[in-house]
């Protein structure tokens, strides 16, 4: 890279010059006081808000905050709901406490934020050759237009079994976990959990008959979920009834988590778009990111076990996780589509990282 | 060397929130900015994702309490804004035209711009990667090390993708 330009340059000089002058004529408007503003609490802060005040409390350890009924809070615990405890936060609590007493006594999420209809992201765990990872799905859903709104009702529905896709499940199925509230602290997710009074067992311990592997996903499939909704890789602390634990199903969640490395944890083939039931009309675009050999992307279009066509594509980039998309033609009819990373290795591997997805074209 | 090419020499152990972000913003928001339109080409785009990023340290300030903790903080914040607002942005606005092509017209002003806009424009046709590593290396002269951590990958591809985006851009640019 020090390669010589005719003009004498290195090449590395070069582009520096290049990316410097490109820019050179951004002058950006003076910013400060709109930072300023958005630093304080106020009931003005888009994001942030009431909840901030609330979850402040949480952070500091007094846990018995909780507030209100969110829409739709069929997991609530309305023996928790009370006052909203006064946060103690120490003066620059997460530089949040400013103007502190936090006064902005929460409002319900009701009257605060409409409701609308989105597409909201949720989680599932899949089986791969490499174990159990997680998949997502987009659910269309009408909810509250707030962040912690919609990531309690994405938990909700990632607790459930209504995946879309059938190869996906919960592993939380028949443990009887709820969501109680979500509220952020700083740079912190704080998620209560509750329920489990249905299930037999202790959900701080490993149920009997689910692998170590299966239980990090589950707590993955929290955290990836939270994070999806907030557009955010903020750590999430994960509650149960309010408390902190030092387990879930075994895991150690003490401390606020981050989300695991993508390549450990997530299925390293991804059909997003179409999703599974879908009705597309030819030629239609699919659209995933994965992990491929050489960014070589494989795909078949099946109807039964017949190969009705197959084709490659290029993902953006090789072995990471990296968008792809493909054109496919087909005509009218009811097909699996499979995306998957042809094994070169000749069985090694333990089988070929694969998506399917039923789709329809009209 | 931090992202401004200089260290903050202010004692800083001081510090609270507020003033870090005053501190930081004085000396490295422009920059900032700068390297979020390398990324994101749009300049109110990076305006905004900058002072997301702002926001998003003040927050943590308890947690990072340095400057050059928060300088990176900032620096990784702003990528990895600046690519979520490109997967958001999606296919639609990366094929609009986003300025009217120029009219070449002779004087000297036209003539940066429009070279200006070509290494834009060849930028955001760069994979993702590539150009992060490029925006990172070359206007923010940070070391290969540095970039490894601020996108989490390894100093192997922060290489390669070094490699192959200088090649591609310069490729693109090349006058046909």
């Amino acid at each position: 890279m020090t390669d010589r330009t005719p003009e004498g340059r290195s090449s590395d000089d070069e582009l520096r010059h290049l990316l410097d002058d490109a820019v050179s004529d951004v002058d950006p408007a003076p910013a400060l006081s709109a930072i300023r503003n958005r630093t304080k609490v106020t009931p003005m802060n888009r994001h942030r808000s009431w909840l901030v005040a609330a979850a402040a409390a949480v952070a500091v350890g007094a846990a018995t905050v909780t507030t209100v009924a969110l829409t739709g809070d069929d997991g609530a615990r309305p023996d928790r709901a009370g006052p909203v405890a006064t946060p103690d936060a120490t003066p620059d609590g997460d530089g949040n406490g400013n103007g502190d007493s936090a006064t902005t006594s929460p409002e319900p999420t009701e009257s605060g934020a409409p409701e609308v209809a989105q597409a909201v992201p949720v989680y599932y765990v899949g089986e791969t050759p490499a174990g159990p990872r997680l998949f997502r799905e987009f659910h269309r859903m009408t909810v509250p237009d707030d962040p912690a709104a919609t990531a309690k009702a994405a938990l909700v529905e990632a607790l459930s079994s209504s995946a879309l896709d059938p190869d996906y499940h919960s592993p939380w199925a028949g443990l009887d976990l709820t969501v109680g509230l979500v509220t952020q602290a700083g740079d912190t997710i704080v998620v209560d959990l509750g329920g489990g009074e249905g299930y037999g067992g202790s959900l701080r311990e490993r149920p009997l008959g689910m692998s170590r592997a299966e239980a990090d996903m589950a707590v993955e499939q929290l955290i990836h979920t939270v994070q999806a909704v907030y557009q955010e890789a903020a750590p999430v602390q994960l509650l149960l009834h309010g408390d902190h634990i030092d387990t879930l199903l075994g895991v150690p969640v003490a401390e606020p988590l981050a989300a695991g490395d993508p390549m450990q944890v997530q299925g390293t083939v991804w059909i997003i778009d179409p999703q599974d039931g879908d009705e597309v009309t030819s030629p239609f675009t699919v659209e995933g990111r994965g992990a491929f050999f050489e960014a070589n992307v494989s795909w078949q279009l099946l109807d039964g076990d017949r190969v009705v066509d197959e084709g490659f594509a290029m993902a953006e980039e090789c072995c990471t996780l990296s968008p792809y998309s493909f054109e496919v033609e087909a005509a009218p009819g009811d097909y699996v589509l499979r995306v998957y990373d042809a094994d070169m290795s000749g069985g090694e591997g333990g089988g070929e990282a694969e998506d399917t997805k039923r789709i329809t074209v009209r | 060397m931090t992202a401004a090419g200089r260290p903050a020499a202010v004692a800083a152990e001081s510090w609270d929130a507020d003033e870090a972000v005053e501190q930081l913003y004085a000396t490295h928001y422009r920059r900032l900015v700068r390297l979020s339109v390398l990324l994101v080409r749009d300049v109110e785009t990076a305006e905004e994702v900058v002072q997301d990023s702002f926001v998003a340290m003040h927050g943590r300030w308890r947690a990072l309490r340095e400057p050059d903790k928060a300088l990176a903080y900032l620096r990784q914040t702003v990528v990895n804004r600046s690519r979520s607002v490109l997967r958001h942005r999606g296919v639609q606005a990366r094929h609009a035209p986003d300025v009217p092509p120029d009219v070449p017209g002779a004087d000297e002003a036209t003539v940066a711009r429009e070279r200006r806009r070509q290494v834009l424009d060849a930028l955001q046709q760069l994979p993702r990667r590539q150009r992060e590593v490029l925006a990172l290396r070359y206007y923010l002269d940070l070391d290969e090390a540095g970039i490894a951590e601020t996108l989490g990958i390894s100093r192997g591809a922060v290489k390669s993708h070094a490699f192959r985006g200088a090649a591609a851009l310069r490729t693109l640019l090349e006058p046909s």
